[in-house]
């Protein structure tokens, strides 16, 4: 890439609020018709831009007659069919699409993992730990954001590890405190049990959060320096553990 | 249910059905977006009309490999919103928004009450980002601002503000996925 594509690219996101000059708005819209990847960010900013914009308001009384008083009356010869419609099934709209049709997808609300309460503070385990790139083939969004991180060099990316030494994922925070744990071979636990995201910040142990019972790429921020997290299990639902939790898996990143 | 690619098609078949589906799903959204940024509800409901009758007469400028009706709707809006708020004297006007008015007819109690909840999903993942982060996106896109602006406003470079804006929407995206707003395959 060159430089004028790396300023063009670094546009995509502001393009996407209308937050650019009109001669910055040319230059990208020029980009955007050579390069599917930048035209795939925007439609993907200007989503999550969609979704502020979600207030539950509603339209005044009577625009609706205002817009049919002026469409055409008698109805003209078909125009014929759109060349690229596909079969998108979306009650509402409400969506976060990739424009990638491959992969395009719908985003649902869900009883998510995040909703479960805190569990207690837990004992840590210290282990030995190595550093591993995995290059995830996986294309949903939030994959993508994981492999921006992981191949950012400022990222620190370390293995989780259980007390056998096995990996059972990594974990990946990013300069500006965005964490990401990737859990690859974390066993499922019954559905009365939860994993616990922990980081340890100097002598501290804080939550990071809840993963629920099977959790896969959980995302996390950290406001402080972070050498190590840890997952633990826990009684779901909230209840307090008596300190010790059962197994622990740590990821070293200090 | 018609799924919105459907009823693009039906609109340009010339079907008024098709567009009133198209009103009933997605103009208050297009509204609530047009009066918050110029704070004035007629000239939302201009944006609103200009929004739904372009979409009447050009349905084929939307791609639905580019994102969601709802997506391109408000693109549109917002950037026409824009276009007003930059070419007259508004501004102050802005600060006077109403953001919470009710329900009105041609809109579905259903309809209503999955707007408010998705709507606090997203209040909930805003919170969720960096401040810095978070003011950049709301006063680029709900204040209408050129980045430039918002970094004059905040005194910080304009790089600086480039940057989080696009961090900030990154970043945003991967908070509604945590707060359990999934993607499957349509």
């Amino acid at each position: 890439m060159n430089e004028e594509q790396h300023d063009l690219e670094a546009l995509l996101g502001v393009y996407a609020l209308d937050a650019v000059s009109d001669d910055e708005r040319r230059a990208v819209e020029e980009f955007l018709i050579v390069d599917p990847r930048a035209r795939r960010e925007v439609a993907e900013h200007r989503d999550v831009a969609s979704l502020l914009a979600w207030s539950g308001t509603a339209a005044p009384d009577g625009l609706w007659d205002r817009i049919a008083a002026q469409l055409d009356e008698p109805a003209p010869e078909m125009r014929g069919p759109l060349a690229s419609v596909t079969s998108i099934d979306r009650p509402f709209g409400g969506s976060l699409a990739s424009s990638d049709r491959s992969s395009r997808r719908r985003w649902l609300r869900s009883a998510g993992s995040w909703a479960l309460a805190s569990a207690a503070a837990a004992a840590v385990a210290v282990l030995v730990v190595t550093t591993v790139v995995n290059n995830r083939s996986d294309e949903s969004p939030l994959a993508t954001v994981v492999a921006a991180a992981r191949a950012d060099r400022d990222s620190r990316v370390a293995s989780l590890l259980a007390s056998d030494g096995t990996v059972v994922g990594e974990a990946i925070v990013d300069q500006d405190g965005h964490g990401y744990l990737v859990a690859t071979a974390l066993p499922a636990l019954p559905d009365d049990r939860t994993y616990q995201l922990w980081g340890v910040i100097g002598d501290q142990v804080i939550s990071l959060g809840v993963l629920g019972r099977a959790p896969e790429i959980e995302p996390f921020s950290v406001d402080a320096p972070v050498s190590q997290v840890v997952i633990t299990n826990e009684v779901a639902g909230g209840v307090v553990s008596d300190g010790n939790p059962e197994g622990a898996y740590a990821a070293q990143l200090g | 249910m018609v799924s919105d690619a459907g009823l693009v098609l039906a609109l340009a078949r010339y079907q008024h059905d098709a567009l009133a589906e198209v009103y009933r799903r997605h103009a208050g959204a297009v509204f609530g977006l047009a009066r918050r940024l110029l704070g004035d509800p007629a000239k939302a409901e201009e944006i609103v009309q200009d929004v739904l009758l372009r979409l009447w007469n050009q349905p084929e400028r939307f791609d639905p490999e580019r994102g969601s009706l709802r997506s391109y709707l408000l693109s549109q809006a917002h950037s026409r919103a824009v276009d007003v708020l930059r070419s007259d004297t508004s501004r102050r006007q802005r600060e006077e928004r109403d953001a919470h008015r009710t329900a009105e007819a041609g809109y579905d109690v259903d309809h209503e009450a999955w707007d408010l909840a998705m709507a606090e999903q997203v209040r909930r993942a805003l919170q969720k980002l960096h401040p810095y982060e978070r003011t950049a996106v709301e006063l680029a896109y709900f204040g209408g601002r050129t980045y430039r602006e918002v970094a004059a406003e905040l005194g910080e470079a304009e790089g600086t503000v480039k940057s989080r804006i696009r961090s900030g929407l990154k970043r945003l995206r991967v908070e509604l996925m945590a707060l359990g707003v999934t993607v499957v395959d349509a």
